[in-house]
């Protein structure tokens, strides 16, 4: 009795000259197992990623740059303040002594605050009452996880109580609204100017709050306020008007633009997916288009080059 | 089954909006007689009863809703007519839809649309029924092996029982005597709870005696007020620290100041004097109630805009009073703070009152006033507050002291932190060299530095002209004269006696000013002054503490070309730098060894170690036991 100890594959192989039907069909198939791949995954909208959604915490603080305009009961009643003395300048009778605070909650000490809080007093004189406010507070806002991005940006709070008021309450959440995806690198100067670069005008009317929130809105990428629920504490009278504002810098849902790398190594894994059973199905195919002499071919068997060996050998 | 589900829930539906008991104009009588009743007596349906389980005519019908009288669209009321369930209501024509055990749960015919019978079924069934598809779907024989669950009814609860249950459901009675300021009886006041006001009833006295303590004050601090306006008459609740807090008063409605101008309202700083308060939470009359009668430590007559202070006697404490020659509302109370003194066992031991009086001229229908209630520990001798410990807390104020003793670099720290770095009046002008009042009051309004929180603090300066010109000449600059302290607080606890736990605020110079009579500019004019304080962190990585490391003061000057009124801002900022520490350095303490350290004194003669060359005497085992 024998046992199998060793074993090797003896072949047909399906030869042809190379200017013949055969070697053509051969080398056709190789050239649709390259191409075909690529037209179905591109074809099929998932071959190269455009953009990604990821999701992290922005680092968001203060720039230091307020402005403060807040509306008087009477019409032409304003009252106004920046940070900035040479606009201080152009508001004339309705400069305020207005007191700034600002503050940036990081409780989990990663470096991002979750909360921005603002306070601002405004100083009323006997008589004096304010019915609406405006409040612009410079901001630095970035990203850093998914795609490293820098802007600048402007918290506007606004708010109009209609009757006289002693403060307002105000909660609300930084978002960014990106019309585009955003680059895998982006500088700062293609966010919206810094809140000193729109306050350099010349006339105070340049700087009501509606010119300044339309150039803010004219950019396509920028950090806006989501007003969640303002309170508005009724009552004139007082000495000053304070408004307290809690901005929440929550995980934002970032839509960027994957680098080289990423969209290749995503690519591939598409390319791979209809590759890998087209070469299956073209292999078969050659197959049989040689075995049926479809292609009409040569066929070589291999032959073993054993020593005959008789059964008395072993 | 989709339209008879819409007809049932039809039916709930109207049960469910239908006002509850409703008295028609007709129905005169106050009660109902039932006597007559036969179709509603109570029956528990579905309740095991006896030694078994009913099964045979248990029903219920949760839309019958009136006795003696058909409810429409009702198909299981009793009280309806065949006519009225099948055809008016359109019910269906067999037993009425029940889930109970033992009855027949049928569709409605009309909403089988078809039924796949095979023929001699369905010709069985339409020869023997009224509607062939009605007993389609009923259940004809349930060989279930349970009826399912039954919860037996209690029989009517004691009243201990009815104690016991409502301290597991709260009501509307719990809630009211819990939050109400009606002295629980208790030996203390418990934190939260009102005040009550003290009675010369002493024992004996009735309870209906007893009335919260209810005095003007303001509605709580800032954030989540509902509005600005002042309470006249507010509970005051224990421990509950109110800081000075403006709010305003209004004249009423139609009317005027003067209104409340009287004795016993709401301006009345006399109310003050004598008041009494039960010094804990138990109710006159009963045994162990005392009660503490309020000091009047200071009356402030205050004008109007808080321009100027006078000082008044503290008895008697003035009444308002109407001038009637200019109608003014004279001597009306614009604010009160209070210091209640308490025990740890929730006693009031003091209640000291400073209040504030002003006259309001008359036409003034709305004035500010500030209310605050301070509350500290009889044992709390010498306290101080911290900003935290050890490191700051973010939003508490900055600590700031004055040198004490030089040799010693000893620092007195100062009670208020950097506070009235800019004081300012009620117009927004700088209160030059003002005094300032702690609290802020009269219109002077001051503000602290507090840790994280950066400021922008600001004053318009109230120079004319000549008092500009003058003042530049004489190279006189605005610069924090109120600023004494030279040192700030490392930590959020930082003691005077150790020099370590300060550091020195780096003071810039001012420079002289120069004045430009043909400009009307004075030149070099300081206008403002800029703190930067640097903390950094320490500590534990999961529970970092900050420290400052750092301060510096410098000022800002400018040219100020004057013009018809005084326009230039005087601003304070405060900027906090957060300085970068280097990586978080792992500690491993050293493992315990296998075996217990010989002491240093084994071997006393022949070989000492350190412990033991310092120790002055007591035993091995007193020094191991303070190791």
């Amino acid at each position: 009795m024998a046992i199998v100890v060793a074993q090797e594959v003896l072949a047909r192989r399906y030869e042809a000259r190379l200017f013949s039907l055969a070697s053509l069909f051969h080398f056709a198939c190789y050239v649709a197992l390259i191409i075909i791949p690529f037209v179905i995954s591109y074809t099929s909208q998932s071959l190269w990623i455009m953009e990604k959604t990821g999701r992290e915490q922005p680092e968001v603080h203060f720039h230091h740059e307020v402005l403060v305009v807040a509306q008087g009961a009477h019409p032409s009643q304003r009252f106004a303040f920046s940070s900035s003395a040479g606009v201080n300048a152009l508001f004339g009778d309705a400069l305020r002594a207005v007191s700034v605070r600002l503050s940036e909650a990081d409780e989990n000490d990663d470096g991002r605050p979750e909360f921005l809080h603002l306070e601002v007093s405004i100083p009323l004189r006997p008589g004096e009452d304010i019915v609406g406010l405006t409040v612009l507070a410079a901001l630095d806002y970035s990203l850093q996880d998914n795609v490293r991005f820098g802007t600048n940006a402007t918290a506007i709070v606004q708010y109009a109580g209609g009757v006289a008021g002693s403060g307002l309450q105000f909660w609300g959440d930084l978002e960014l609204h990106a019309a585009r995806a955003l680059p895998p690198f982006t500088s700062s100067a293609v966010g919206p100017p810094t809140l000193a670069g729109a306050l350099a005008a010349t006339t105070a009317d340049a700087l009501a709050p509606a010119a300044l929130i339309s150039r803010y809105m004219a950019f396509p990428t920028a950090v806006h306020v989501a007003p969640r629920y303002p309170v508005w504490l009724v009552g004139g009278g007082g000495s000053r008007f304070t408004a307290n504002v809690t901005l929440a810098v929550r995980p934002a849902v970032v839509r960027y633009q994957p680098r080289v790398a990423e969209m290749l190594k995503w690519g591939w894994v598409q390319y791979l997916s209809f590759f890998i059973p087209l070469w299956f199905a073209l292999r078969q195919i050659k197959w049989f288009a040689a075995v049926s002499q479809i292609t009409p071919c040569r066929v070589v068997v291999d032959r073993p080059h054993v020593r005959k060996i008789n059964d008395h050998d072993f | 089954m989709g339209r008879g589900a819409a007809l049932l829930g039809c039916a709930l539906a109207a049960a469910l909006v239908a006002p509850a008991r409703a008295q028609w104009p007709w129905q005169t009588g106050r009660y109902f007689d039932d006597a007559g009743d036969s179709d509603d007596d109570v029956d528990f349906a579905g309740l095991p009863q006896g030694s078994g389980f009913r099964t045979e005519g248990l029903t219920s019908c949760d839309c019958d809703l009136t006795a003696n009288a058909c409810d429409a669209f009702c198909c299981c009321d009793a009280a309806c007519s065949s006519f009225e369930r099948t055809t008016l209501f359109d019910c269906a024509t067999a037993e009425a839809v029940s889930a109970r055990p033992g009855v027949r749960t049928c569709a409605d015919a009309a909403a089988v649309v078809s039924a796949n019978l095979p023929d001699t079924s369905r010709a069985a069934w339409e020869a023997d029924s009224e509607d062939p598809l009605a007993r389609v779907l009923c259940v004809v024989a349930d060989n279930s092996a349970s009826y399912g669950d039954f919860i037996t009814p209690i029989e009517p609860l004691s009243t201990s029982e009815l104690d016991a249950a409502v301290t597991r459901n709260q009501t509307f009675a719990v809630a009211l005597r819990a939050g109400g300021a009606d002295g629980t009886g208790r030996a203390y006041y418990a934190a939260g709870q009102a005040l009550n006001r003290g009675t010369g009833g002493g024992d004996g006295a009735s309870a209906a005696e007893y009335a919260p303590l209810a005095l003007p004050t303001a509605q709580g601090a800032g954030v989540g007020a509902a509005s600005a306006a002042c309470v006249d008459f507010g509970a005051i609740r224990f421990l509950a620290e109110l800081q000075p807090t403006p709010c305003v008063t209004y004249a009423p409605a139609g009317g005027s100041m003067a209104d409340m101008c009287v004795s016993g309202g709401t301006f009345d700083a006399s109310m003050y004097a004598g008041l009494e308060v039960g010094s804990s939470g138990r109710r006159p009359g009963a045994n162990g109630y005392d009660r503490v009668t309020v000091t009047v430590r200071s009356v402030t007559s205050v004008t109007l805009g808080g321009v100027s202070r006078v000082e008044l006697p503290t008895s008697p404490v003035p009444v308002p009073s109407i001038d009637n020659s200019t109608g003014a509302c004279l001597d009306a109370l614009t604010g009160a703070i209070l210091r209640f003194v308490y025990s740890d066992e929730g006693e009031l031991r003091s209640v000291d009152a400073y209040l504030t009086v002003t006259d309001l001229p008359a036409g003034v229908t709305a004035v500010e006033r500030t209310f605050g209630q301070h509350w500290e520990a009889s044992d709390s001798k010498d306290a101080r507050p911290r900003s935290g410990r050890p490191g700051y807390l973010r939003g508490r104020p900055l600590l700031s002291g004055t040198e004490e003793n030089k040799d010693q670099g000893t620092v007195r720290p100062s009670t208020s932190g950097l506070v009235g770095l800019v004081t300012r009046r009620a117009d927004g002008a700088c209160a030059v060299h003002a005094a300032l009042p702690v609290p802020p009051a009269g219109g002077l309004e001051a503000h602290t530095i507090h840790f994280g929180e950066d400021a922008m603090l600001s004053c318009q300066l109230p120079y004319d002209l000549q008092t500009l010109k003058a003042k530049c000449e004489a190279g006189e600059q605005f610069t924090l004269s109120n600023l004494t302290d030279g040192y700030i607080g490392r930590f959020g606890d930082s003691y005077g006696s150790n020099a370590a736990d300060w550091v020195e605020l780096a003071k810039g110079s001012a420079g002289d000013p120069s004045w430009d009579d043909d400009e009307l500019t004075c030149s070099g004019l300081v206008v403002g002054a800029d703190f930067e304080f640097f903390h950094a962190a320490f500590g534990a990585a999961v529970d970092l503490q900050r420290q400052i490391v750092g301060a510096r003061l410098s000022f800002r000057t400018a040219s100020w070309r004057y013009a018809s009124a005084p326009r230039q801002i005087f601003t304070v900022t405060a900027s906090f730098v957060d300085v970068p520490t280097g990586a978080a350095a792992q500690f491993v303490p050293p493992a315990p060894g296998l075996f217990a350290p010989i002491p240093d004194d084994a071997f006393f003669p022949f070989a000492v170690g350190p412990t033991a060359r310092t120790s002055t005497g007591g035993s091995t085992g007193a020094r191991r036991r303070a190791r």
